[in-house]
């Protein structure tokens, strides 16, 4: 269903050493780079069937996160949900909410970690077991 | 890659008439709405939930920030679109349609939704 999900970003080049170091955590290599037609760099990263991508925003104004949105990662194990949190305070995210671990949702236990990356953007990484 | 992605709306019942829609154009059906009051949509083994902002403060849009969503044709893409704007959708950059970029042709059509989140589908043609 997810074809892609772009978020802005204020230095690209941060951005991309964060990226890099949180979704090589997930398997995926180096971002392709482009420059669109207005000048803004965006990075994507084909990895899984999906791309993320990171752009500077289009219209030149600031990045500003969403409130109420978050992004979720799928991790292959309970210790890779871990891995992708510790990874992604080492190059700059903030750790957010509890800590990462099992929880009870909706749908029966998750690992959940939850962290917000250098722009503010609310970041996951998730395992359902089974 | 995804999980699923979640964005914020102040107007739960508006983001779910303007959802309800779109994903039944893609193929997909009526949100769910959990007992957190947030709605979900499960779809192709991935999920994409509209919720209140769990800190209390009003939603916002991010700038930079788009959602895509894959579509088998550009008939989809176009009845996404539509169905969309009948449903408190607003159009926003180029009518859909086929667009050059990164050396590759897509077939692109764009949205924000009642709350001001930018979406759109994307189906890569040839």
């Amino acid at each position: 269903m997810l074809n892609h999900i772009m978020i802005g970003s204020g230095d690209i080049e941060k951005s991309k050493s964060f990226y890099n170091a949180v979704l090589g955590v997930l398997g995926a290599g180096e971002p392709m780079a482009h420059v669109n037609d207005t000048g803004q760099t965006r990075l994507f990263y084909n990895h899984d069937g999906s791309t993320f991508s990171i752009s500077e925003p289009i219209n030149g104004e600031p990045v500003n996160p969403s409130n109420g949105s978050t992004i979720g990662f799928k991790c292959g194990s309970p210790e890779q949900v871990v891995e992708l949190h510790d990874v992604a305070i080492a190059n700059g995210g903030t750790s957010i909410e509890d800590p990462p671990g099992p929880r009870d949702g909706s749908m029966g236990v998750m690992h959940l970690s939850y962290f917000t990356d250098p722009d503010g953007h609310k970041i996951c990484g998730i395992h359902r077991p089974g | 890659m995804f999980s699923h992605v979640m964005v914020g709306a102040d107007d739960i019942d508006a983001a779910k008439k303007f959802y309800d829609a779109c994903f039944i154009a893609l193929g997909g059906r009526e949100g769910s709405v959990d007992p957190k009051g947030r709605v979900m949509y499960i779809k192709d083994g991935s999920i994409f939930i509209v919720t209140k902002p769990i800190d209390g403060q009003p939603a916002c849009h991010a700038n930079g920030g788009t959602i895509g969503f894959d579509v088998d044709s550009p008939e989809m893409a176009e009845a996404w679109h539509a169905a969309g704007l009948a449903n408190g959708g607003t159009a926003i950059e180029d009518p859909p349609g086929i667009r050059e970029g990164a050396g590759m042709q897509m077939h692109l059509a764009y949205l924000r939704d009642p709350a001001g989140n930018k979406v759109c589908t994307m189906k890569r043609m040839g």
